[in-house]
């Protein structure tokens, strides 16, 4: 298993080339994104979107890079699917376009071929820790129920597993570290979600919760609270409640604790890159290698 | 103010509060008052079991002097000898030891006890993160489970008086949802927040600028603000970040402490005094810069 983001890049380099549409490529940043893949030779970049706002950016844009024109973006995600169902391309990243309506056209499509389950996993290197964390669900699932908690985590579990990460331990995040049956529902679909694991219902990994962020991740604080978990202190994969919870901790992460970061929705038979608009460039290229990685997985 | 160190200092500059510790058999609690007092911020009441506080203090070095040590047992009489000594003018604050946060407050705020007032009780926590200029205020981590939009305001204005006794008297307020739209169905944090700074348009909260449904991103950089094309004077300069419920603001808190190393002290505001809560796995500094806070907030 990786320990550092930078890794993803040897990985994708052991993989053949992937070829990636930008939905709706419509800002500066993004086009940087593109060029910056195409001159390390990371992934090949296409661009899908309203050609006139990226010629905005880059005059000559089409000499570099093949551009699907499209007005709007219900057409510019129709064509970017239409593309992927030719085998023109082999994923797809979300653009300058609403995550929410990327997240629920990409549903649309995939509901036409088969039934699948969506989560958003965000990768983080943090200079605290020597692993990396994976958290989930920044993105797609706003108030997952307990069933659809379980698919995230299959879904996160399989992911680790792809990373070379056998059995990741997950912690289920809630406010505190007792199960409060009268006003936390976190916190009951954690002891759930623990119990569910070690009766072997859930596979591959070991799942413990209800665990606060700072018992999940940090032994001293585990130790302190007398929590005895082989997850406490040592977990990989960080299942928070809701989107609120774990949009917050993806932008901590990012903003202040400065951790290095890789975004991807995984439950598709294809990669699908969503990250923040406002992420730096180097976290849309960690993607495009994940993404490498993953695509011929 | 603008770091945990300014908090220090004026706790310094104001002299010795009296602050009264409910079931103090806590190492860390200890040490945190022990240094508080030889800091000059604070002469601790320790409410507890006096062999084991002795004991503990012997154990791990902590020194006891210009302390008074009241020898209770139980901790329900612990915390009830700890409002007769505020209400008899013989303490000035109440600091949470070994007790259980729900104990405490259930007793505390009963109505025997009468230091609840009409307004909500909240959990404040005030951070220094490096990478951001000036405070940030954080709530509510730790008491608030799910608010209500009307306990929102409350815990908005329980945040902007700390604010505002730390010298800032106009903060800048964010209600923090995961995105930046009103989702009318599918996300009630994003209504609330549009309520509550339309609220705030219309006169009908005052005393800060109010922004939302704003994301964490938006509200503490100004180039994220740029790139997502939006435009408000809370983005990037935020004080004041207020969360939907307290499975946000628990990873918010924690997130900040473990993984991007920010100081903090904590406190419950809305009773009669400021209460001083921490989280028993909180480090020592915490502790200490949170009796600091509360020495601060109090009005003498």
């Amino acid at each position: 298993m990786i320990t550092k983001i930078e890794e993803l890049y040897v990985l994708a380099r052991q993989k053949p080339m992937v070829k990636i549409a930008i939905v709706c490529a419509h800002n500066k940043r993004l086009l940087q994104i593109a060029m910056e893949a195409k001159k390390a030779n990371l992934a090949e970049v296409v661009l899908v979107g309203d050609k006139q706002k990226m010629t905005d950016y880059f005059l000559d844009i089409e000499e570099e890079f093949a551009v699907y024109n499209s007005k709007g973006e219900h057409e510019a995600c129709g064509l970017a699917f239409s593309l992927l169902n030719e085998g023109r391309i082999d994923g797809i990243m979300s653009g300058d376009i609403e995550p929410q309506l990327f997240v629920d056209e990409v549903k649309k499509f995939l509901s036409t071929s088969s039934s699948v389950f969506l989560n958003h996993i965000g990768l983080f290197e943090i200079s605290e820790l020597n692993r990396i964390i994976f958290v989930t669900d920044a993105a797609v699932n706003i108030a997952p129920k307990l069933s659809e908690k379980v698919e995230i985590l299959n879904n996160t579990i399989k992911f680790a597993h792809l990373l070379g990460l056998k059995e990741p331990k997950v912690a289920i995040i809630t406010p505190i570290e007792k199960v409060n049956y009268l006003h936390m529902p976190s916190t009951m679909d954690a002891a759930v979600l623990a119990k569910m694991s070690s009766v072997g219902q859930i596979k591959g990994a070991v799942v413990d919760g209800p665990l606060a962020l700072d018992n999940a991740i940090s032994l001293r604080a585990a130790q302190i609270k007398n929590i005895n978990s082989p997850v406490a202190g040592r977990a990989d994969i960080l299942l928070l409640h809701d989107i609120e919870t774990a949009n917050i901790l993806y932008k901590i992460l990012t903003y202040f604790a400065k951790a290095k970061v890789a975004g991807v929705i995984v439950g598709a038979d294809f990669p699908i890159i969503l990250i923040s608009r406002s992420d730096p460039i180097e976290t849309g290229l960690n993607s495009l290698a994940l993404a490498r990685v993953i695509a011929s997985a | 103010m603008t770091s945990i160190q300014e908090i220090l200092a004026t706790a310094k500059q104001k002299g010795k509060q009296r602050v009264v510790i409910v079931s103090a058999e806590d190492d860390d609690v200890l040490g945190a008052i022990s240094k508080a007092s030889q800091e000059g911020i604070a002469r601790g009441i320790l409410i507890g079991k006096e062999d084991k506080i002795i004991q503990l203090a012997q154990k791990h070095s902590i020194s006891l002097e210009d302390m008074e040590i009241i020898d209770v047992a139980n901790e329900e009489k612990a915390v009830i000898l700890a409002v007769h000594l505020l209400q008899e003018n013989k303490a000035d604050l109440i600091m949470k030891g070994a007790i259980s946060t729900g104990k405490l407050l259930k007793i505390l705020l009963s109505r025997e006890m009468n230091l609840r007032t009409d307004r909500l009780v909240s959990h404040i926590g005030v951070f220094e993160v490096s990478g951001w200029n000036k405070l940030m205020y954080i709530s509510d981590a730790a008491i608030n489970i799910r608010p209500s939009i009307y306990e929102k305001i409350a815990i908005c204005r329980n945040a902007v008086e700390v604010a505002r006794k730390l010298g800032n008297p106009h903060p800048k307020v964010a209600f923090i949802t995961p995105f930046t739209k009103v989702y009318l169905d599918k996300i009630p944090s994003t209504v609330d927040a549009a309520l509550i700074s339309k609220m705030n348009d219309c006169g009908q909260i005052t005393d800060a600028d109010i922004e939302g449904p704003i994301a964490l991103d938006l509200a503490v950089s100004k180039e994220a603000a740029e790139i997502k094309l939006y435009k408000s004077n809370v983005a990037g300069d935020c004080d004041i970040f207020i969360t939907h419920d307290i499975e946000a603001g628990n990873v918010f808190y924690k997130a900040l402490v473990y993984l991007a190393k920010a100081k903090m002290a904590g406190i419950v505001a809305g009773a009669r005094v400021p209460i001083i809560m921490t989280s028993r796995a909180d480090s020592e500094d915490i502790k200490l810069a949170s009796i600091a806070l509360g020495c601060v907030l109090i009005e003498k």
